[in-house]
């Protein structure tokens, strides 16, 4: 049974891609060196910091001892520090959080692990009194076929994110329109 | 830093995809490609240090945390490149074996 945690200081997230079901306290890693433990103690780090200025950043899908999904967020003066998409205005800037990525691998996906995952961050959100989620970069696709580390606009729709922005970008010699979607927690 | 070495300017983005070398692998290809690598962390980087930095490092960087700048705002993490301060137009796959190809095809076309 899948059951989500927040990130503990016993694992902080450091794996990125999540291709398969991962045992975090297992040896076993991958061989590009350029992508290997300097790296990983990077990212860890980060994360780290993060977690213990603002309480959390990561809420992983356990199965057993394997984490088989992820939810990155962050506050959004940490968001557009790192030059991750932001809204323009500044109003709440202190209390809202930027919905980063959502990683579930292959075999997990379809099975509510996602919806466990948002709304366990909004739940986490107003626990903590923070105010607004905004995500970004949301395709208007089905279900099916908007999953790019994300859901496609009309999960976000249907979990009570409104639109709150629409723009197009220039990704891989096409023209994609783009959605920004937020949810008032206040 | 020798006067014939190119300069590689990596900028990370730590939360994902970031492509920070090991440093045995650094040393090599710093060694094999007769370049100097220069590392960045833009979670370390506060706006008021920007101006100490290579201008094409701060101008990226300040357009990066520019939210009105939508042309920049579809960068999402992982590492920019740069070579000899002009930027690397790179796909999201590997970057480091894409860098070695265009640091390959330099040195070819530098050979008499």
């Amino acid at each position: 049974m899948v059951e989500i945690k927040e990130m503990e200081e016993t694992y902080i997230l450091d794996n990125c891609p999540l291709g398969a079901p991962f045992d975090p306290f297992s040896s076993a890693r991958g061989e590009y060196p350029g992508y290997g433990e300097r790296a990983r103690e990077i990212r860890r780090r980060f994360f780290r910091e993060v977690r213990e200025k603002y309480g959390n950043c990561v809420l992983f899908a356990w199965d057993g001892g394997r984490i088989v999904g992820f939810l990155i967020f962050l506050p959004k003066l940490v968001a557009r520090k790192l030059g991750l998409r932001t809204s323009r205005e500044d109003e709440l800037i202190d209390n809202t959080l930027v919905y980063v990525c959502m990683q579930i691998v292959p075999q997990y996906r379809n099975r509510k692990v996602g919806t466990e995952l948002v709304n366990s961050l909004i739940d986490w959100a107003q626990q903590k009194g923070w105010e607004r989620i905004e995500a970004h970069h949301i395709h208007k696709g089905d279900d099916a076929e908007g999953w790019r580390w994300s859901w496609g606009l009309p999960k976000w729709e249907r979990i009570g994110f409104r639109i709150s922005g629409k723009y197009e970008v220039d990704l891989h010699d096409r023209r994609v329109q783009l959605f920004s979607v937020a949810l008032d927690i206040g | 830093m020798k006067s014939d070495e190119a300069v590689v300017d990596v900028i990370h983005s730590p939360w994902c995809f970031i492509e920070a070398p090991e440093e045995s692998y650094k040393e090599k290809l710093e060694e094999k490609w007769k370049i100097k690598i220069r590392e960045s962390n833009m979670w370390e980087i506060e706006d008021d240090t920007l101006d100490s930095l290579p201008k094409h490092i701060s101008k990226t960087i300040r357009e990066l945390r520019d939210p009105s700048n939508l042309g920049m705002a579809w960068y999402a993490g992982g590492s920019i490149f740069f070579l000899n301060g002009e930027r690397l137009d790179l796909s999201p796959a590997l970057k480091w074996p894409q860098v070695e190809k265009i640091l390959e095809a330099r040195s070819r076309k530098r050979k008499p």
